[in-house]
C-alpha cells in the first residue's frame, strides 16, 4: 500500500512538473493585455502588451524601477489569431504567456466584420481565461495598449482598473469573453461591450495618449451594429439590473438639481402573451438611494417634497430606459436586453417553434411597459440644505 | 495474500467507480441529449442503475462464493454463461481502452502539448498493473485512501463558483416533453451500470457477507450519483446548456473560472490532480473486471494475465491517430453495448435463477425425502 502511494507520488512528481512541457518563468513574455484589429497585409493583427517586471521595480526600489515604461507593445499579423501569435515570436525571443492576460481590446473595423474568429482563441486555448475582459476601441485597438494614465504606474493595469471602477458610475457595461461568446453564439440575447477611446495627445510637449471608457457598443451576433451613449448605457444597465452609482435630475416642484446615490437596485423582466397572441414585455425596476447632493434649499424632511423627488426619480429612470429601448429596438434592432431569453424561459416550446426563427422581425415591435418603484431613504448627514440668508 | 474486502471498502469502491472519470465527461454528454433536463435524467438513469445493482446483489447472495460469471455458467449453462461473460468482457475492454486514451488526452488538452500521450497513459496503466498484482485488498485500500480527498475536492468546486451560478440557466425544465429526459436517462443509465459489473465480481470477496451489503451498495450509489449531480447542475448553472455542449470537459472550464478574492485562480491544476487519481482508479477497476472475467472464462490465474491484457489495452488505446477515432471505434461497443448486456442480465439471468432455484429445491426435496425414508 505504502509502495503504491509512493509510486503514485513519484509519477505525479514527474507529470506535475510538466515533463516535456517544462518552462521556466524567465523564458516567458508575460502578456498583460492584447488587442485585435484588421490586418494590413493579412486578415488579423494581434497587438500584445508585454509586462517588463524589472522595470516595475522590486524590493528596495522605491522609485518604481529604472524609469523606463514597464510595458512593451508589439504586434504581428496572421490569417488567424493563433498564427499572428506565432508570428510575434519572430520579434520576441521569449514565448508569449497568456495565463495572466486581463483584457482584450477589439478594434472597431474588426468588430464590424465580426469578432468571433479572434475571440475563439480565448476559449479554445488552455492559457486564456473566459474571464478576460473585453473592450471595443473606437479606431485601432492596438493604440489603446500604448496609452498611459499618470496615476497608473503600470499601464498594463489600466483596463482592469476601469473594470473595477466602472460599475460605480453606470455609464457603460463590463463584459467578459465567456459571456460575450455565449450570447453571440446563442439566439436569445445579443452581446455588448464597453467602449474605450484614445484621447490623442501632443507628443511635442511630452504628453502621452490617454484613454476614456464610456458608452456601450451593441452587437448583433458577433458584429458591431452601433453605439449607446452614456445615458442609454445607463438605461440598459437599469433593465439588466446592474446599475450602480448616481443619478441626477431636475426636481419638478423646486426646479433644483438633485443627485441620488443609489444603494440598492433590482429589475425583473416578464414576457407576456395575451389571448389574441400579442406579445409584450413588462420591465419592473425597484431602486433605493440616498440624497447625495442638491443645488437648492428644499426641506427634504417634508414628506411631500421627498415623495415628489421619488416620483421624479422614477420618471427619470423610465425616460432613460425608454430612450435606450427606442435606440435598441427601432434603430439598432438588436436585443441587448435579453427579451428573447425571457420569452424562451417562459414559453420554451413556442420560442423554439415560432418566435426564434422570426425574432429579428418580432423584436423591434414588441410593446414594453416600464414600472419603476423608487425610494429615497436618507439624506446622509444633513436634513436641510444650508440656506444662504436664511434664519 | 489477502483477497477479502470489508463492506465499507466495497461501498467506497462503488462510489469511486461511479464518480471516476465520469464527473469530468458526463455533463457535456448529458447536455447534448437532455439539455436542461440533465439533472432529472441523471437521477432517473442512476436510479435504474442502482436497481440493476440490487438485482445483481440478489443473484450474488444466492451464490455467495461465486462471481457473477461463475454463477452465470451455473444457471445459464456453460455455453450461454460463457457467452454472457464474453459480452461483458468486450464491453469493459472497450470502456477501459476509452478511459486509458482519455487519461492521456486530458493532459494534452490541458496544455501539456509537447509530452507524448503514451507517458500519461503508460504511467497510469503501469501503476494500475502494480496495484492489481498486489490483489483486490490493496486496490480497496488505495480506493479508501483517496476516497475523502477525491470526494471533497470535487464537492468543493461548485461552492467556489457559487457567485457565478445563475439559477435561470437551470430552466426551463421538462419544456420539450419526455423524449430528451428519457434519452438522457438512457445515457446516464448506460454509464451508471458500469458499477454493476464491479458489484457482481466483488460480492464474493466481501468479508462477513450478509444483507447489509444492500445498504452499503445504496450508500455507494447515492454518494457517487450526488457528486455527479452536483457537477452537472453547477456546470449548467454557471455556463448554460449551450456552452456546455461546446466544451470538451465542462468541469475543467468550471475550475478555470474560479476566482476567490483577487489572488486565488488557476485552480484547474487541482482538477488535473483529481483527474490523475480518478483515471488511475477507473483504469485499475476496469482492468480488474476484465482480467477476472477472462481468467474465469479460460480458467487461468488472473495474476498471470494482468500484464498481457494491460499491454493489449494500452496498445489499442494508443493505436488510433486521434481522439475522435478512439471515440468512434470504442464508444459504440463500450458505451452502447453495455445496454443490451444489462437487458440480457435482467431478461435471462433473473428468470434463469428463479428456474435454477426451483430445480434445486425440487432436487433437494427429493433427496431429503429419500433420506427420511
Amino acid at each position: 500500500m505504502f509502495g503504491v502511494v509512493l509510486a503514485l507520488l513519484m509519477i505525479a512528481s514527474i507529470i506535475m512538473v510538466s515533463c516535456w512541457d517544462i518552462e521556466e518563468i524567465e523564458d516567458l513574455a508575460l502578456i498583460s493585455n492584447i488587442a485585435f484589429d484588421v490586418g494590413e497585409f493579412k486578415e488579423y493583427k494581434m497587438t500584445v502588451q508585454i509586462l517588463l517586471p524589472e522595470a516595475l521595480g522590486g524590493a528596495g526600489k522605491s522609485d518604481g524601477g529604472s524609469g523606463e515604461s514597464p510595458v512593451f507593445v508589439i504586434n504581428a499579423e496572421g490569417q488567424t489569431a493563433f498564427e499572428a501569435n506565432r508570428k510575434l515570436r519572430e520579434y520576441l525571443p521569449k514565448r508569449p504567456f497568456y495565463g495572466n492576460t486581463m483584457s482584450a481590446i477589439i478594434g472597431e473595423d474588426l468588430a464590424r466584420q465580426g469578432v468571433m474568429p479572434v475571440l475563439n482563441i480565448l476559449e479554445t486555448d488552455h492559457e486564456f481565461r473566459r474571464s478576460t475582459q473585453l473592450f471595443l476601441a473606437t479606431g485601432q485597438g492596438g493604440k489603446v495598449l500604448e496609452a498611459k494614465i499618470r496615476v497608473m504606474a503600470n499601464p498594463g493595469d489600466i483596463p482592469m482598473g476601469f473594470v473595477q471602477t466602472l460599475p460605480g458610475i453606470s455609464t457603460t457595461v463590463t463584459q467578459n469573453a465567456g459571456d460575450f461568446i455565449s450570447q453571440a453564439v446563442g439566439n436569445t440575447m445579443e452581446p455588448v461591450m464597453p467602449v474605450i477611446r484614445v484621447i490623442e495627445a501632443d507628443p511635442e510637449i511630452g504628453e502621452n495618449p490617454e484613454v476614456r471608457v464610456a458608452g456601450t457598443a451593441a452587437f448583433k451576433k458577433d458584429k458591431l451594429v452601433g453605439f449607446l451613449d452614456e445615458k442609454e448605457s445607463g438605461g440598459l444597465l437599469w433593465v439588466l439590473g446592474r446599475v450602480d452609482g448616481v443619478i441626477s435630475f431636475q426636481a419638478a416642484k423646486t426646479n433644483e438639481s438633485v443627485t441620488i446615490e443609489l444603494t440598492r437596485s433590482s429589475s425583473s423582466i416578464e414576457a407576456l402573451i395575451d389571448e389574441s397572441g400579442n406579445l409584450s414585455v413588462n420591465i419592473n425596476i425597484r431602486t433605493e438611494g440616498n440624497l447625495a447632493d442638491q443645488t437648492g434649499f428644499a426641506d427634504l424632511a417634508d414628506p411631500k417634497i421627498r415623495r415628489s423627488i421619488e416620483r421624479r426619480l422614477a420618471e427619470t429612470i423610465r425616460q432613460e430606459i425608454k430612450s435606450t429601448l427606442n435606440k435598441a429596438q427601432k434603430e439598432l434592432k438588436t436585443d441587448v436586453f435579453g427579451f428573447g431569453e425571457v420569452f424562451f424561459r417562459t414559453y420554451p416550446r413556442l420560442w423554439s417553434d415560432t418566435l426564434e426563427p422570426q425574432w429579428d422581425d418580432i423584436y423591434p415591435y414588441i410593446p414594453v411597459n416600464i414600472y419603476v418603484e423608487a425610494h429615497v431613504r436618507r439624506t446622509n448627514l444633513t436634513i436641510e440644505a444650508p440656506v444662504v440668508g436664511g434664519n | 495474500m489477502q483477497e477479502k474486502i470489508s463492506k465499507g471498502q466495497f461501498s467506497k469502491l462503488v462510489t469511486l467507480i461511479i464518480i471516476s472519470t465520469v464527473f469530468l465527461t458526463l455533463p457535456r454528454r448529458l447536455a447534448l441529449v437532455a439539455q436542461w433536463d440533465s439533472p432529472i435524467s441523471l437521477v432517473l438513469g442512476y436510479g435504474a442503475a442502482w436497481f440493476l445493482g440490487v438485482i445483481v446483489i440478489w443473484l450474488s447472495l444466492k451464490h455467495p462464493n461465486d462471481t457473477f460469471i461463475e454463477y452465470s455458467k451455473k444457471i445459464l449453462g456453460p455455453y450461454l454463461g460463457s457467452l454472457f461473460g464474453i459480452m461483458v468482457f468486450l464491453v469493459i475492454m472497450n470502456l477501459n481502452i476509452l478511459t486509458i486514451r482519455l487519461a492521456g488526452a486530458t493532459y494534452i488538452a490541458a496544455g501539456y502539448t509537447q509530452t507524448p500521450i503514451i507517458v500519461f497513459a503508460g504511467a497510469t496503466v503501469l501503476l494500475s498493473v502494480w496495484i492489481l498484482k498486489e490483489g483486490i485488498e490493496v486496490l480497496a485500500r488505495v480506493a479508501e485512501f483517496f476516497y475523502f480527498p477525491l470526494i471533497l475536492s470535487i464537492a468543493i468546486l461548485p461552492l467556489t463558483v457559487i457567485d457565478k451560478l445563475s439559477l435561470d440557466n437551470l430552466f426551463p425544465l421538462l419544456a420539450f416533453g419526455l423524449e430528451p429526459v428519457l434519452s438522457g436517462a438512457m445515457l446516464a443509465f448506460s454509464i451508471g451500470i458500469e458499477h454493476v459489473f464491479l458489484v457482481g465480481l466483488l460480492i464474493s470477496k466481501i468479508q462477513n457477507l450478509d444483507k447489509k451489503v444492500y445498504h452499503q451498495h445504496l450508500y455507494g450509489v447515492v454518494i457517487g450519483a450526488f457528486i455527479i449531480l452536483l457537477m452537472v447542475a453547477s456546470t449548467i448553472g454557471v455556463f448554460g446548456v449551450a456552452d456546455i455542449q461546446r466544451f470538451y470537459l465542462p468541469p475543467y472550464q468550471l475550475a478555470k473560472v474560479v476566482e476567490i478574492g483577487a489572488f486565488i485562480n488557476g485552480i484547474e491544476i487541482i482538477l488535473l490532480g483529481i483527474w490523475t487519481i480518478a483515471s488511475l482508479l477507473e483504469v485499475t477497476i476496469f482492468l480488474y473486471i476484465s482480467v477476472h472475467i477472462l481468467s474465469q472464462l479460460i480458467y487461468v490465474s488472473y495474476r498471470d494475465i494482468i500484464v498481457p491484457l494491460a499491454y493489449l489495452f494500452l496498445s489499442m488505446a494508443m493505436a488510433p491517430m486521434d481522439n475522435h477515432q478512439v471515440e468512434s471505434e470504442f464508444t459504440i461497443v463500450g458505451q452502447f453495448g453495455i445496454l443490451p448486456v444489462a437487458l440480457l442480465l435482467v431478461a435471462f439471468l433473473v428468470p434463469a435463477q428463479l428456474f435454477y432455484q426451483w430445480k434445486t429445491k425440487q432436487k433437494l426435496g427429493g433427496d431429503s425425502n429419500k433420506e427420511a425414508k
